[in-house]
């Protein structure tokens, strides 16, 4: 138990542009973006016919589009039908569960070659819309009609973290400061622009205006300012992921199959998922500041490998709020329970730091397209080790070791994947 | 004698709207569960009701500017949010619910360990035929009246 019987390679990868995308693009305009862009980086290409099944995660077209029943649809674009394809929920964190059931497929000789991907195209509702879909993925019996948003209970668990260690809300913005400055150089994020550069928009259009010039006198009055306005106390907009159209696209194979696509194919050495009460209110012994099912999802990744979270060179962790990112850091075992914060103020957590965390932005910049958010996560990671993300944003040391952490909901989901250069 | 009715969700709402705080007990081992569950969260076990004093303190809380619908609709917005709390029972467990009888936007009024008791609140959820409205019931919490 808690091994892969096979080895299982990540041989390629690749995203839409994440963002503002629909009506111009939809879900199936947004796939095949996909395709074409994971294409790219598959070192010696890949056929519909080396494909043997379809792992698609998709949180709620049902609601967002009126869509259900999308696996075979998406199959149906890339040449798979008849080839089995099947669609997994588990909220924002749905491509995340599609990816780990892709790899046991492999690693169990279901499969030699998969396709995992996640889409979502939420802008066809409006801002209420939106909410009140997300809000499906808590708990609609007992949290919803006592007032529960996605920002209020995740500010609810910084409210918690705050009494607790004594966390404030400047740490907070540091990690919203760091993540915008890594979207920056991400060509497919939502918002390509750091926290300076918006002030500086902003103090240029009240010039425009013939306004009285903000004096700001640095990025964290600016967050403190009603330009930032509280969401769910503490949280205020930017410490809040974005909502998003996007498509993400990975190709699994067996260590058989896997140089049949590339030379320098990549290992899933660990993975694992958890599970957790889906209200707030149920957490075991009434812990909130920490997510039980992250610790079980790493556990398990980090047993299957061998690895520990000292071995791993770069994370991207689930930041559908600062909260969050700053709580994964803790329950992934490299920090302990409220330590988090010093290290991110100390800079470890910067592209060029010890640990550099959500080098593509993170879901605050690059965007949370939710159901296709775990699978962008693996794009982010596949880039980073490949030495092919973009610009600036490569980071500079050898990365032997890297790590996703997708959440859903506020912590009922988790999945964390341990993707290595060598084979373990 | 009438017979215990079983422990549902329905049930369970029924007894709030007779303004009533109804959890389970496990007769085998002991647990408290809020909301209530049929089966005990440490055994298993077929859990009996229990009602709760409605006494607690608040385990962490959050003021929500951008609401959920069903709190738009009462007139909750960005310049009057309203305050979602957890609150640990007395009894043990943890329950969500609105908080109210406060100054949603003065932050001295609601903290973390304050004692909050429960109170009882509607929300229209549909009209039946004739057009009459149909209200659920939910537990909130207010400060304890002194
Ligand atoms: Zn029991």
């Amino acid at each position: 138990m808690g091994k892969l019987n096979r080895r299982v390679a990540l041989v390629g990868a690749g995203m839409s542009r994440f963002g503002v995308h629909y009506p111009k693009l939809r879900s199936i305009d947004l796939w095949q973006e996909a395709w074409l862009e994971a294409l790219k980086l598959t070192d010696k290409g890949i056929k519909p016919q080396d494909i043997d099944e379809l792992f698609l995660g998709n949180f709620t077209a049902d609601l967002f589009n009126h869509q259900g029943h999308m696996a075979p649809q998406m199959a149906n674009l890339i040449g798979l039908n008849p080839k089995p394809a099947s669609r997994f929920e588990g909220a924002c964190a749905s491509s995340g569960i599609a990816f780990r059931q892709g790899v046991m497929s492999i690693a169990s000789g279901v499969n030699d070659v998969v396709c995992v991907g996640g889409v979502e195209q939420m802008h066809e509702l409006n801002t209420e819309g939106v909410t009140g879909a997300l809000a499906a993925a808590a708990d609609t019996t007992y949290e919803y009609y006592a007032g529960a948003t996605f920002p209020g209970l995740y500010a609810a668990i910084a409210n918690a973290h705050f009494h607790k260690y004594g966390t404030t809300s400047k740490d907070l913005m540091r990690i919203a400061i760091k993540d915008y400055e890594n979207g920056k150089h991400n060509p497919f994020a939502q918002v390509q622009r750091t926290i300076p550069e918006v002030m500086e928009k902003y103090r240029k259009r009240a010039i425009q205006k013939g306004q009285p010039e903000p004096t700001w006198k640095d990025e964290f009055e600016f967050l403190e300012s009603s330009k930032n306005p509280l969401i769910a106390s503490p949280l205020r907009l930017y410490d809040c992921s974005l909502i998003t159209d996007g498509a993400a696209m990975l190709f699994l194979a067996s260590e058989e199959r896997a140089y049949d696509f590339t030379d320098n194919p990549l290992w899933i050495s660990g993975i694992g998922q958890g599970s957790d009460s889906l209200s707030l209110h149920d957490r075991k012994d009434g812990i909130i500041t920490s997510l039980r099912a992250t610790k079980a999802a790493a556990q398990q990744a980090y047993s299957m490998s061998g690895l520990s979270s000292k071995d791993v060179d770069i994370v991207e962790v689930h930041d559908c709020f600062t909260i969050a990112e700053l709580i994964a850091l803790e329950d992934l075992g490299f920090y302990a329970p409220g330590e988090a914060a010093k290290a991110i103020e100390r800079g470890e957590t910067k592209r060029n730091g010890k640990l550099p965390v959500n080098t593509s932005g993170g879901l605050k910049t690059k965007g949370h397209p939710v159901g296709a958010t775990g699978a962008g996560q693996i794009v982010e990671i596949f880039k980073q080790m490949r030495g092919y993300a973009e610009g600036e944003r490569q980071v500079k040391k050898p990365l032997k070791v890297g790590m996703t952490h997708n959440l859903g909901g506020s912590g009922a989901t988790a999945v964390v994947s341990l993707i290595t250069k060598e084979k373990i | 004698m009438a017979t215990t009715p079983m422990i549902t969700v329905q049930q369970y709402f029924e007894y709030l709207r007779e303004k009533k705080v109804m959890g389970a007990k496990c007769p085998k081992c002991g647990n408290i569960d809020l909301p209530p569950r049929r089966l005990c969260s440490e055994c298993l076990a077929e859990s009996e009701w229990m009602e709760f004093s409605g006494k607690g303190i608040i385990q962490t809380f959050t003021a929500i500017y951008v609401g959920a619908k069903v709190m738009t609709k009462k007139g909750y917005d960005r310049k009057h949010p309203y305050v979602f709390a957890v609150v640990k029972m007395e009894e043990g467990p943890s329950v969500s619910g609105q908080l109210v009888g406060i100054d949603e936007r003065d932050p001295n009024t609601y903290y973390i360990g304050m004692p909050v008791e429960a109170t009882f609140l509607k929300t229209e959820i549909r009209t039946d035929k004739e057009g009459n409205p149909v209200f659920r019931w939910d537990i909130g919490f207010q400060p304890v009246s002194t």
